[in-house]
């Protein structure tokens, strides 16, 4: 790695042999305009947006393509440069349709975007645009727009690179030129919808998110993908209070610029439940509706009286929220087996690109902060399944429908003298608890994940809670409180710090140091 | 800065200036009151009474601009012209358009608005949604008045189905017959 200087528009930039021009740029915070130049994918330089004037160069050169060298200098806002962009964007948008209003993209659009930067003037294309596939059903999550379409190939490039599945392709020539299927293909690759987040333009829509609301109306709230424990990095776009959609947040520690489908659209079935708004206890004939306080005494003096005492946590529970669990559990019975709930399911070559084979994004992070027994979850349900435990406190799981076992649980369950479910909805579990107690989705909750990989990263609060529901380790520390403890917490930061000073692997850490990108501690305990 | 004005001795004693502001309306009033009862007998026609109009008898002339209540234009054949492109919602300083956009199985436009609905009770009038809308799918020239009474904050908010009937009507009838009808309404409430 060579050291080497240039300069870009005038400022000295240091970057190292090899790079290229737009990407010394960027790491100097210029934005050279561009379509095809993807970070993450190869080169393909066919989009010609990022045109600039290298001194002592005849012509001007592409900057994704073009690699430094020592004392180059560098415009990109040349006169000449400009001239250039405009002339690019004209061409661009010959065929383009004036589709914005009906348009996914609009908002987030690069040809808008430069538009606006560059050009600003009226088509003086006076002849018929060319037609194209409108709507073409390119797999279960994308449609492909062929009249949008600039072909700058990152889509083809991306599942030749990325995921190596290769279902698209360039076809034809000249301005009849379009992005196609193999025949008999479908992209139907688990990490096919990333090529409508790579998409510059709107040829490429996400066919969950389409219509639904327009991209400037979201509230964008940085988080970390509740579908497996790979905690890949996302943005969570919601609006009036609902998720509409998730966009993978750019963190090259962890997912990169990727999130896989599955985790994409599994918000749909952990947030679009029918909520549960009062805790609900049981009376003769039933569940029914009562009040916290209540509520919380049951569930206290039931699991008192319960031991041998069983717990499960989901592994969607923040590390907060499994601290606090775990402290709940020992002090009402020390004895209490404590376990993350933990499932492993096989996975493709493709899939593993980003996939862990489990659905717990926390569950290193349940069992570090005490949540862990000996033989981990299977034993721990074997027992429960062998009628071991006479109570059991069950957090965030729906055990009978998540398990093949389903039936045996149900069974068990049935038997325990004492069962509280806590969950945000009424669960097939739920249903056969003495007390349940209404809590949060991993949406609506502020915490921390610890990844598969020991990472620590930071969840934000992306909805706002149902009337009625608490926040998962307001429930614990009320319980706490009401064991007649002192507990003080406020807010998930303060628990985090007791978290940093008691548990070691912790220490030193804290939300700011997590930041939007995480942190990773060392692994010595 | 003098902000109370200081009353002299004419002012404070009071009835004096009572008397002289009791003549001024009463005179209007009188007056008024006279030659509009001889207008009525078709009587002195060239003496202006006062200048108010005697809404809804009689009215002035609006003119085309008049922002009235809007209504939602159609294509020929019919359809709604609005393709739920959310620009009149993202203009409106009120909010109070509510869209919820669907997508047609079989159209080349793809998308149109399955709920359109203007809370008329927070609109404002202002006509920016006529002026962000691309398609020229909104209009504000019914030259109809808002509402201004019902039973309930529902009777208020005026769905997609009422908005193309009114273009429909508007076709049909024209724009005075339309307001006629409209005044009508008000003067059996």
């Amino acid at each position: 790695m060579e050291p080497l200087k240039l300069t870009i528009d005038g400022r000295e930039v240091t970057t190292v042999k090899g790079k290229t021009v737009i990407e010394a740029a960027a790491e100097a915070g210029i934005d050279i305009p561009h379509y095809c130049y993807h970070p993450k994918l190869p080169i393909a330089g066919n989009c010609r947006m990022c045109l600039v004037e290298i001194e002592k160069m005849p012509r001007l050169q592409i900057a994704c393509n073009t690699q430094v060298n020592e004392g180059m200098a560098v415009q990109t806002q040349s006169p000449k440069v400009l001239e250039a962009r405009r002339a690019v964007m004209e061409f661009l948008l010959v065929n383009h349709p004036l589709d914005c209003p009906i348009c996914d993209q609009a908002g987030e659009c690069r040809l808008q975007d430069y538009y606006m930067a560059h050009d600003l003037k009226a088509s003086r294309f006076e002849e018929r645009k060319e037609h194209d596939y409108k709507r073409e059903i390119f797999g279960p999550h994308v449609v492909f727009d062929g009249e949008r379409c600039i072909n700058c190939t990152r889509c083809v490039r991306f599942l030749q690179a990325v995921t190596r599945t290769e279902e698209l392709t360039v076809v034809d020539r000249g301005d009849h030129s379009t992005i196609a299927l193999f025949p008999d293909r479908v992209l139907d690759n688990p990490l096919s919808a990333n090529v409508v987040d790579i998409c510059p333009v709107g040829a490429l829509t996400d066919r969950d998110f389409r219509f639904k609301v327009r991209v400037w109306y979201l509230k964008d709230t940085p988080s970390i993908c509740p579908g497996c424990s790979t905690g890949c990095n996302i943005t969570i776009g919601a609006y009036q209070n609902r998720i509409a959609r998730f966009k993978p947040r750019v963190n090259e520690e962890v997912n990169s610029h990727w999130i896989c489908d599955e985790g994409r659209y599994c918000f749909h079935r952990l947030t679009e439940v029918e909520r549960l708004t009062s805790p609900l206890i049981r009376q003769e004939g039933g569940l029914v509706p009562t009040d916290w306080e209540t509520a919380l005494q049951a569930a206290l003096s039931g699991l008192s009286a319960g031991a041998p005492l069983a717990g499960v946590i989901s592994g969607r529970n923040t590390n907060e929220e499994a601290f606090l669990f775990a402290r709940l559990m020992r002090r009402i019975s020390s004895e209490a087996a404590l376990e993350v709930f933990y499932q492993e399911r096989p996975l493709t070559e493709v899939e593993k690109i980003l996939k862990s084979p489990d659905r717990s994004p926390n569950f290193r992070g349940a069992r570090e902060m005490g949540v862990i027994s000996n033989g981990g979850f299977d034993s721990w349900l074997g027992q429960l399944i062998e009628g071991k435990f006479r109570g059991a406190y069950i957090v965030g799981e729906d055990l009978l429908s998540a398990l093949p076992e389903g039936e045996k649980i149900k069974s068990a369950l049935a038997r325990l003298s004492f069962l509280v479910v806590q969950d945000s909805h009424l669960t097939a579990t739920a249903e056969l608890a003495h007390v349940v107690l209404p809590a949060t989705n991993f949406a609506e909750k502020e915490g921390t994940y610890t990844n598969r990989e020991g990472r620590v990263q930071k969840l934000n609060a992306a909805l706002v809670p149902p009337e009625g529901a608490l926040q998962d380790w307001e429930i614990f520390a009320r319980m706490q409180r009401e064991a007649g403890d002192r507990v003080s917490y406020s807010t998930p930061g303060q628990i985090f710090q007791t978290i940093a000073n008691e548990v070691p692997r912790y220490g030193g850490l804290s939300y700011l140091r997590i930041g939007e990108q995480g942190a990773q501690p060392s692994d010595q305990t | 800065m003098q902000r109370v004005e200081k009353m002299g001795l004419w002012e404070r004693s009071y009835l004096p200036e009572i008397l002289r502001g009791l003549i001024v309306t009463g005179s209007r009033f009188w007056r008024n009151l006279f030659i509009h009862t001889l207008h009525q007998l078709g009587l002195a026609k060239r003496l202006d009474a006062a200048m108010t109009v005697q809404y809804p008898d009689e009215r002035w002339p609006y003119p085309d601009t008049y922002r009235g209540r809007h209504r939602l234009t159609l294509k020929e054949d019919g359809a709604v012209q609005c393709t739920a492109c959310f620009l009149c919602a993202t203009a409106c300083p009120a909010e109070c358009i509510y869209i919820e956009a669907g997508e047609y199985p079989d159209n080349p436009v793809e998308k149109y608005p399955v709920r359109y609905e203007i809370d008329t009770l927070r609109c404002i009038y202002c006509g920016f949604c006529v002026e962000a809308c691309p398609c020229d799918a909104i209009r504000m020239d019914t030259g109809l008045h808002p509402a201004n009474w019902g039973f309930s904050r529902k009777d208020f908010v005026e769905n997609k189905e009422l908005l193309m009937d009114r273009s429909r009507q508007l076709e049909a009838k024209g724009k005075e017959a339309l307001y006629e009808e409209h005044v009508r309404q008000y003067q059996h409430v």
